[in-house]
């Protein structure tokens, strides 16, 4: 392998690592599952110098290296980190200090990561280095101190099978949890209490409990637990006090192994394989294999057509060969063009799961408590629109943050809580993914806004006043706005909020603001599912290709032009007893009207969904459906009302993409 | 001031076309083709200067057609051409009547529009007010003028006029 894919897949790998890292120390923040958390660390720490000190050897061959200064750092410091980690091992929680220093490892590893993706040959900045491994031996003596106070608490670990009721299991297991929490305080859940809270159902729990009191007394207790059937010590030889060495590591080990034969069989094996079969792949190869499947995807369209239109050797038993080898080309292609798709698709977690360090940060400087959640992150999305969201959705959270959310003082005056609160939530709407941002902080001041856009003469002080609500939100995402001194109560909101558009106009998405004075802002984000390919139905109206997306289809049918009926400017007509509102094409499209075909009885529709809307659309020919391979448009044609974007056909002309929401919108407008 | 007498000593090349009868120029630089005239597909609600799109190698790029925008006379002579520019990553085309030719020149464009003599082409600095025609109707053959236009600035304004038409979508 040569040495810059070396580098690239050590870089894939750092990564993995640090996002389960990263995912790790937010639940040991939460305190769940203490111990393990540890180890889980551990492994990711150890696992990123291991690849460090390959990588090393490998680089010592060459004479010089941009990223081998980097890579040197990486393998020193989580090398000393290692030992760190070592010494947390023994504690049953973590000090604030420790939880920042946890932060600050991988801070500076993304730092290291960042500088050798880049190219950046200065290596970082020594000082943060030296705090680093300061404050790392600062630590040792608190450790010590912590020790002594633990030195009367025993670890006692039991496994706990619950009576199966079907009906109640979850409540009942709730109170279990609770009620163990509440005698000993300090006591960790397997499964987590995370997974409890996601509403997961589960006979046994494994149970940590460290306490001064004896084995048996904390056994009767558990027994005596309502829906409790029974309860089993796990033989642990060791105490606290006893502190970290390898044989802990080792009972740690046998305890892990306890759990897993506790576990049903299946379960494990399914685990195991799903971990085996993971490979890593840049995207550049993914992509690479996309382009290539639409660029295949579009030359089967060509070949259905050449077939259709030509019919040489018709009626032949070679022809019938060669019809049948096409349609198992089209059905493979289909496999294949799914399966690419597939592979894109990332869930939401990876973006969420890297912004409570951030808020915790912007917490700390600010002085602001913040209570950060996120849900819906199993919604799924395209990849490569995924990595655009990073940098806009940092931003949107540094405004909640920094002028959202108020200080503590301020909350309370106004009747809120001292923390504030911000929310994210991802879920699928049909072919797209809605995401809502929202905090309980202070708002957006309208006011402030009109005035800072009138001192910065973007409008007019009349139009100002004229203004509605939603224009006047518009305004933050002009440039310029609010950043006025004088509108000190939101300055900085607003800077940015432009090119936080414009990265979501790159990826064909939208954001809409909305908010209340002194009650909190919401912000939503609608963007594409993908980007690439989806299934199309194909039409002609007024002799252009206009392409229907399958998702907002529900059918083509012929309407008898005496059914339709007109009612105060609205065409409609019956279909299934339901009402369906008509929008001409030529007009909606704003195309040459042509004279009414007398001769033809007939109307052809195409009935679209929006939402939970209904509408018909006139068209004049309809050719069937095809898997298209959707274009990016250029900004300055995107906002072609009715039209989302374009495909081409296998003849090789443009068909336009039609978007049924703006539908709606027309039909509203009448 | 530096700059410019900097600038003197260097040749730039131009890029000469026609549009409604007068001529336009481009820096070759900033251009990255130019194509025959080829079938657009029409976008419908869009304004009438957004001649519709092309699919050039892979790539869906509006065509602009800066007669309709610049209101210059409709005139007999035919777009025969497709100047396809990059910008912001993306091409964007702008329809030509015909290309009259390639130019070298070390005169600096000038601010204020003058007429000197014979083959010597006087650009504008690149501002071009769209709203307003510039020049007289009568040409004398060994006196052209030839308006220099600014990609950058045609995409600035064509960009903030689409964003306040609502065409951009940003909401």
């Amino acid at each position: 392998m040569e040495i810059y894919e070396l580098i690239n897949l050590f870089i894939y790998e750092l990564e993995e690592e640090l996002d389960e890292y990263s995912s790790t120390t937010l639940n040991i923040e939460k305190e769940l599952n203490f111990a393990s958390l540890i180890d889980d660390l551990y492994i990711n720490v150890h696992t990123i110098k291991g690849s460090s000190k390959s990588l090393l050897n490998n680089l010592n061959k060459e004479d010089y290296h941009i990223a081998k200064i980097h890579i040197e750092q990486i393998a020193l410091i989580t090398h000393t980190f290692e030992d760190y980690l070592e010494t947390l091992k023994i504690k049953t929680s973590l000090s604030e200090y420790e939880v920042t220093l946890l932060l600050m490892f991988e801070n500076i590893v993304r730092d290291l990561k960042v500088r050798i993706e880049d190219d950046i040959e200065e290596p970082i900045n020594e000082d943060i280095i030296k705090d680093f491994y300061a404050r790392l031996e600062n630590k040792e003596e608190d450790i010590d101190l912590n020790s002594i106070n633990n030195e009367t608490l025993n670890r006692h670990f039991f496994s706990i099978t619950l009576n199966s009721d079907e009906t109640y299991k979850h409540g009942y297991l709730t109170l279990v949890y609770r009620d163990i929490e509440e005698k000993y305080s300090d006591s960790v859940f397997i499964p987590s209490k995370d997974s409890l809270l996601k509403g997961e159902e589960f006979e046994n729990i494994t149970v940590q409990i460290n306490s001064i009191e004896e084995q048996d007394i904390i056994q009767s207790f558990l027994e005596e637990l309502e829906n409790v059937d029974k309860v089993v010590n796990i033989p642990y030889k060791y105490t606290v006090k006893e502190g970290y060495s390898v044989q802990q590591t080792q009972a740690k080990e046998t305890i892990k192994e306890y759990i897993n034969s506790y576990l049903p069989e299946d379960k494990l094996s399914k685990k195991k394989k799903s971990k085996s079969q993971t490979l890593r792949i840049s995207t550049k190869r993914i992509d690479n294999v996309l382009k290539h499947t639409s660029k295949l995807v579009i030359l089967n369209n060509k070949l259905d057509q050449f077939l259709l239109q030509n019919d040489f050797l018709a009626g032949t038993k070679k022809r019938k060969e060669l019809e049948e080898l096409f349609s198992e080309i089209s059905s493979h292609v289909d496999y294949l063009q799914e399966s690419v798709l597939e592979i894109r698709m990332t869930p939401f977690d990876q973006l969420f799961s890297r912004f409570p360090k951030d808020i915790r940060e912007l917490s700390i400087q600010y002085k602001k408590p913040i209570e950060f959640s996120y849900s819906g992150g199993n919604t799924e999305i395209d990849k490569n629109i995924l990595d655009e969201l990073f940098d806009p959705f940092m931003h949107l959270i540094r405004n909640a943050v920094i002028h959202g959310i108020e200080i503590p003082e301020e909350r309370i005056a106004k009747g809120k809580p001292p923390e504030g609160t911000v929310h994210i939530q991802a879920k699928h709407d049909k072919n797209r993914v809605i995401i809502t941002l929202t905090d309980d902080g202070r708002g957006i001041k309208l006011d402030s806004l009109k005035k800072s856009a009138v001192k910065k003469n973007l409008i007019s002080q009349s139009a100002a006043n004229n203004m509605s609500r939603n224009d006047l939100i518009e305004l933050i995402f002009k440039s310029g706005v609010s950043t006025s001194e004088n509108v000190t109560e939101y300055s900085g909101r607003g800077i940015g909020m432009e090119a936080v558009r414009k990265k979501l106009d790159a990826v064909n998405g939208s954001i809409y603001v909305s908010s209340k004075e002194n009650e909190g802002t919401k912000i939503t984000l609608i963007l594409p599912l993908t980007t690439a390919i989806i299934e199309g139905m194909i039409t002609k109206i007024n002799g252009e290709y206009f392409t229907f997306p399958i998702s907002q289809v529900d059918e083509v049918i012929n309407v008898k032009k005496s059914e339709i009926r007109t009612s105060s400017d609205k065409k409609y007509f019956f279909l299934k007893e339901q009402e369906i509102p008509i929008i001409y094409s030529e007009e909606f499209f704003n195309m040459d009207s042509r004279e009414d075909d007398p001769n033809n009885p007939f109307l052809k529709i195409m009935i679209v969904r929006a939402h939970n809307y209904i509408v018909g659309l006139t068209i004049d020919e309809f050719f069937g459906q095809q898997s298209i391979v959707v274009k990016t448009m250029h900004p300055f044609v995107q906002g072609a009302k009715g039209i989302s974007s374009c495909n081409i056909l296998g003849d090789g002309s443009i068909s336009l993409i039609v978007d049924s929401n703006d539908l709606l919108q027309q039909l509203s407008r009448n | 001031m530096e700059e410019i007498s900097k600038e003197t000593q260097e040749t730039q090349e131009y890029v000469v076309f026609e549009l409604s009868d007068e001529y336009y120029c481009v820096q070759i630089n900033t251009l990255d083709k130019i194509i025959p005239k080829m079938h657009i597909r029409k976008v419908p609600n869009l304004p009438k200067f957004i001649r519709g799109i092309i699919d050039f190698e892979e790539q869906i790029v509006p065509i602009i057609d800066l007669k309709e925008r610049m209101k210059l006379p409709k005139t007999q002579s035919s777009e025969e051409f497709i100047l396809l520019f990059e910008y912001d990553e993306k091409l964007l085309g702008i329809l030509a009547d015909s290309i009259f030719e390639l130019k070298e020149t070390n005169i600096l464009p000038k601010k204020e529009f003058t007429y000197v003599s014979e083959y010597v082409h006087i650009f504008s600095d690149g501002t071009i007010r769209m709203e307003d025609k510039h020049f007289s109707k009568s040409r004398d053959s060994s006196e052209e003028l030839v308006i220099l236009l600014s990609i950058k600035k045609i995409y600035d304004i064509l960009y903030k006029e689409l964003t306040n038409l609502g065409n951009i979508r940003t909401n």
